[in-house]
């Protein structure tokens, strides 16, 4: 069975757009959000760390397992689906997602869970469960990741009073935390394993950055596997689930999972210097530029 | 068995590549002048190899840094020219910006050299010399000057002091293309501070006739990119000059020109943003010309990490440029780019492997093999970490067709802070290769963290052949 693809970001950095369209690809299986490296086995994943739990929910999983058993996800094949996780509670992870890849059959399983990214012990499991895992490590400019944390935040109440003013939460030490994390994780992988990419790069210029993508991966490359790849809206988990299961998914990607290549084409970087808008009067601090320069941005 | 004829390549190739073994010191311990830190820049001339040294940091008449001839035929070391005394007064004692207080400790009272040392090297015939002679180019806080000689053993000065600007320390990259000679401005001085390294702006120079000092500007300051602080790379290559740059915001740049008509010349970017590396490929430091593509070492200055713009720790990376701007990743990062993925065709990462190499400063072809030196500050790091042992030191790969990497030489042979090959040079009697040893620097951080290190100090020069 091929290795996973995981995606590596903190919130709000184009992780499902990205993760949508290249489990687009007819190799590729794009998954929902799983969040399984909070623990090991199963139910230690489930009902550990119960405060991201509750924020991260457990959606994706169910709606992943209900679509594949049934082929569908409605209410009552999410509550099968939440029976068969509670009677599997111990398995290993692994073997969760084995499971998984035997429905899927042999098509890549794409993996983009921002929680695996919360802590250093997560993805540290996501290296045991994995460890020739593809890893995409993706970035965007702390600016627009900073921007959309707070839009985001301001249309979901929930999220908003979850985040509230601790100061952990701050989009910029988010944003500055989650890549050195990732980049410290990730540093001594074999030549390859680990791949950077700007997400503003890639989706003003798909045309250029996909192939490469499937290149990397050792998949298809041809127009027909392109194509598929620039309609992530065909996914089985683009769009809101049942009432049972609604989410599993950036909200914004679920209410609206096609590419807009007219909005996409106006994509600009924005820039380190000025204001913030979430902490007015103060600006980036030095080792966010440091780090976001060594990123590629300015 | 068959044996294909790119196996016969490669073992005929193989055969050319110079081991260890065929290496032999010709000079060590800085040619009687351990405060020599550097062979620093190398010309073949009139039969001759002609060296320029440099001191990191000269305190003392003794620390004059000198051009020294080697007869081959001989074996022997000349001195041909050595820095005059200057007064130290005004620019010649502001501390260095890399440096800080160690620029000045133990400065004598009385006059000091006014050149540092002798950064570039070119053997060119310009419109008034009657035929080909030696150029070279000075480290000065009283201006960058350019010598001449003719005959290898009288030198003149034929340029005002940094051609003009007198706040220019020095020249890199005298290189010659089609009857012009050219040289970019490298490093600063000014009444608060000298920069070894970056000036005000990223110039290049062109004369046409550098014996009467008559230099223009070759193109635009830093090629219309501000932050181009400097050009740190010149290299002609298919009938063109390339140009490297270093940049702290988005990495090095590679420009490149035919230098047709009059200048400043039209210049064409060939690859920006550090080729996708960004700024942890902070500057291009060596280029060669190999086998139909032009190939282009990066690096950053510092132990690996650039203090002035905080960049780093990083190392450095090996590419490919070939005549129509497309290029290759020889050693680095595997990467997406706008130029498309990128694989290190060589499977070495970044710093060839080795984390500590953050600079490739040297590249030279010598029969049909192309050679790449190191620049290898692991033993900084051991300091660093009280390791009770000191390691590392420079390297020396080698490669028949740019791809396949051979390390010829490794750990500064034996001295870990003989810690790079500063110039690459071939000659119709072999290889010649000069180092740059910090051992002065190093025993005076040791002594500063209570640990006495002895190693030997003073610039290497290796002939292969």
């Amino acid at each position: 069975m091929p290795e996973p693809l995981i995606i590596l970001c903190p919130a709000r950095s184009y992780s499902s757009i990205v993760c949508g369209m290249i489990g687009e690809h007819p190799d590729c299986y794009g998954l929902p959000e799983l969040n399984l490296f909070l623990g090991d086995p199963l139910g230690e994943a489930l009902h550990s760390f119960p405060a991201i739990r509750r924020f991260i929910g457990r959606d994706g999983l169910l709606r992943a397992l209900a679509q594949l058993h049934e082929g569908a996800q409605t209410d009552d094949t999410v509550a099968r689906a939440r029976e068969w996780v509670e009677q599997h509670l111990d398995w290993p992870v692994r073997k969760v997602f084995d499971h998984i890849q035997e429905m899927v059959g042999d098509r890549i399983l794409i993996e983009k869970s921002p929680s695996t990214t919360f802590k250093r012990e997560f993805m540290e499991r996501m290296l045991n469960v994995f460890p020739r895992a593809s890893i995409l490590h993706l970035i965007r400019h702390p600016r627009g990741t900073g921007e959309s944390v707070i839009s985001l935040r301001s249309a979901h109440q929930g999220l908003n009073r979850l985040a509230g003013n601790v100061a952990s939460f701050d989009p910029e030490k988010t944003w500055r935390t989650t890549h050195e994390l990732i980049m410290n994780v990730t540093e001594n992988l074999p030549l390859g394993q680990c791949m950077r990419l700007k997400g503003e790069a890639l989706l003003a210029d798909l045309e250029n950055y996909l192939p490469q993508i499937c290149e990397w991966l050792g998949i298809r490359t041809d127009a027909d596997a392109i194509d598929a790849m620039m309609h992530p809206e065909q996914s089985p988990y683009a769009r809101p689930g049942p009432p049972a299961a609604p989410r599993g998914n950036d909200p914004n990607f679920l209410s609206n999972p096609a590419i807009d290549l007219t909005r996409l084409a106006k994509l600009k970087e924005p820039s380190l210097e000025g204001e913030l808008n979430w902490r007015p009067g103060e600006v980036f601090a030095p080792e966010t530029c440091k780090l976001a320069k060594q990123l590629g941005y300015q | 068995m068959t044996v294909t004829s790119e196996e016969t390549q490669q073992a005929v190739g193989d055969a050319k590549m110079l081991s260890a073994e065929r290496f032999t010191v010709i000079a060590s311990e800085g040619l009687g002048r351990k405060s020599a830190s550097t062979a620093h820049s190398m010309a073949y001339f009139r039969g001759s190899l002609y060296l320029g040294t440099s001191c990191g940091n000269p305190v003392a008449p003794e620390d004059a840094p000198r051009i020294l001839r080697y007869d081959p035929g001989r074996g022997e070391w000349q001195t041909v020219y050595e820095s005059p005394l200057v007064d130290p007064v005004g620019r010649q004692l502001v501390a260095d910006r890399t440096l800080g207080k160690l620029s000045t400790l133990r400065r004598s009272k009385g006059p000091l050299p006014r050149h540092a040392g002798y950064r570039s090297m070119c053997v060119f015939q310009g419109k008034s010399d009657d035929a080909p002679a030696l150029y070279v180019s000075t480290m000065s806080r009283s201006g960058a000057s350019i010598l001449r000689s003719a005959d290898g053993e009288t030198f003149e000065i034929v340029s005002e002091p940094g051609l003009g600007d007198p706040d220019i320390y020095s020249f890199r990259g005298l290189v010659a293309l089609d009857g012009r000679i050219f040289a970019s401005a490298a490093g600063l001085i000014t009444d608060e501070y000298l920069d070894r390294n970056h000036g005000r702006e990223g110039l290049v120079y062109v004369s046409d006739d550098p014996r009467t000092g008559n230099w223009v500007p070759a193109a635009e300051s830093g090629f219309g990119d501000r932050s181009n602080l400097a050009i740190y790379t010149l290299r002609p290559a298919f009938g063109r000059l390339y140009a490297g740059t270093a940049n702290p915001d988005m990495g090095f740049q590679l420009w490149q020109t035919d230098a047709r008509g009059s200048p400043p010349f039209d210049w064409a970017p060939v690859i920006v943003d550090g080729a996708g590396g960004y700024n942890h490929n902070y500057a291009i430091c060596a280029m060669a010309e190999f086998k139909g593509a032009l190939y282009v070492g990066s690096g950053i200055t510092g132990f690996g990490y650039d203090t002035e713009h905080d960049i780093g720790p990083a190392s450095c990376e090996l590419l490919r440029v070939y005549p129509d701007d497309n290029w290759d990743l020889i050693a680095g990062q595997m990467r997406f780019t706008p130029d498309g993925l990128k694989v290190p065709l060589s499977l070495l990462g970044p710093g060839l492997g080795d984390f500590y190499n953050s600079v490739i400063w040297s590249l030279d072809v010598h029969n049909d093999v192309l050679y790449l030196g190191t620049h290898q500050w692991e033993a900084f790091r051991c300091m660093q970490l009280n390791s009770s042992q000191i390691v590392g030191g420079y390297q020396l790969w080698a490669s028949t067709d740019g791809k396949k990497w051979t390390p010829v030489l490794e750990d500064g042979r034996g001295n870990p802070v003989d810690v790079g090959i500063r110039t690459i040079q071939s000659t119709p009697h072999g290889l010649f290769m000069g180092s740059c040893n910090h051992a002065r620097l190093f025993n005076i951080m040791g002594r500063r963290r209570r640990s006495e290190f002895e190693f030997p100090q003073g610039f290497e020069v290796l002939l292969g052949r």
